[in-house]
């Protein structure tokens, strides 16, 4: 188990190093096989992976490679979550959703407004929803890179 | 650029150990484990010490029939000369230098 998420590491590290480093890549997995006879795959991939990401800095396609992980890991993903926590009625770090809050039970303190906003809650639900799935293909969409291409971007630069 | 930066700690202790033998070929996981570097830090670094000509990195094929090729790393000329100046407390790089 623990080898099969190190290879899978590495193989992302080889990705990430792409093919201006083939030959660090081809290496650095030679090494893979040295560091499971010392019970250390993970360590040792881990590591192969953080320096493949210290090598794509050093690279603009792999800058902006970087950026586009960092934006949607760090800040869609995230708000999408939110947003369905919202549209479910999860807490969220800003309270229960609103659309949760538009239901009948906790309108009671609004009886003008009940039918109203009963009715447009499941709407209001919706729409976060939707707002979610966006949020998510839009960072799918801002990740969905074509490897090919990054392997190639080493070379096309001249590295 | 970074030849002329101060070398940091874990480049000095890579000279230390790259330069206890310099004519020796070195493998990437040994260096690791006399360094007590990671992965992470040993190959960024041996990448730049490649591309700024202090080390050289040549295919070695494996004793033991059946194992991928590997990669050994030596000082270069230039590297041994970096490792002298980098490491003031020592004359001779082959000489084991200690550090503070």
């Amino acid at each position: 188990m623990t080898v099969a998420s190190a290879q899978a590491v590495m193989r992302l590290a080889y990705h990430c190093l792409g093919l201006g480093r083939s030959d660090w890549c081809a290496a650095m997995q030679a090494e893979f096989e040295e560091a499971v006879r010392d019970r250390k795959p993970l360590t040792f991939a881990i590591g192969c992976l953080f320096a493949a990401w210290r090598e794509m800095v050093t690279w603009e396609e792999g800058r902006s490679v970087l950026a586009r992980y960092a934006l949607a890991i760090g800040m869609l993903l995230p708000v999408a979550a939110l947003q369905l926590g919202s549209a479910v009625g999860l807490p969220t770090p800003y309270g229960v959703g609103a659309a949760h809050d538009m239901l009948p039970d906790k309108a009671g303190m609004n009886p003008y407004l009940i039918c109203v906003e009963a009715s447009a809650a499941s709407l209001v639900t919706l729409l976060t929803l939707l707002l979610a799935g966006a949020h998510v293909c839009l960072a799918w969409t801002l990740v969905d890179e074509d490897w090919s291409r990054i392997d190639r971007a080493p070379f096309d630069a001249g590295v | 650029m970074g030849r002329n930066r101060r070398p940091s700690k874990q480049m000095l202790i890579l000279l230390k150990a790259l330069s206890a033998q310099p004519q020796e070929w070195r493998h990437g996981y040994d260096l690791m484990r006399e360094t007590g570097l990671l992965s992470g830090t040993l190959y960024p670094l041996l990448m730049r010490m490649t591309d700024q000509g202090l080390v050289e990195a040549e295919w070695r094929q494996p004793e033991v029939l059946g194992r991928p090729a590997r990669h050994v790393y030596r000082l270069t000329t230039t590297g041994i000369a970096f490792a002298r100046t980098a490491m003031p407390d020592s004359a001779d790089p082959r000489v084991t230098v200690a550090f503070a």
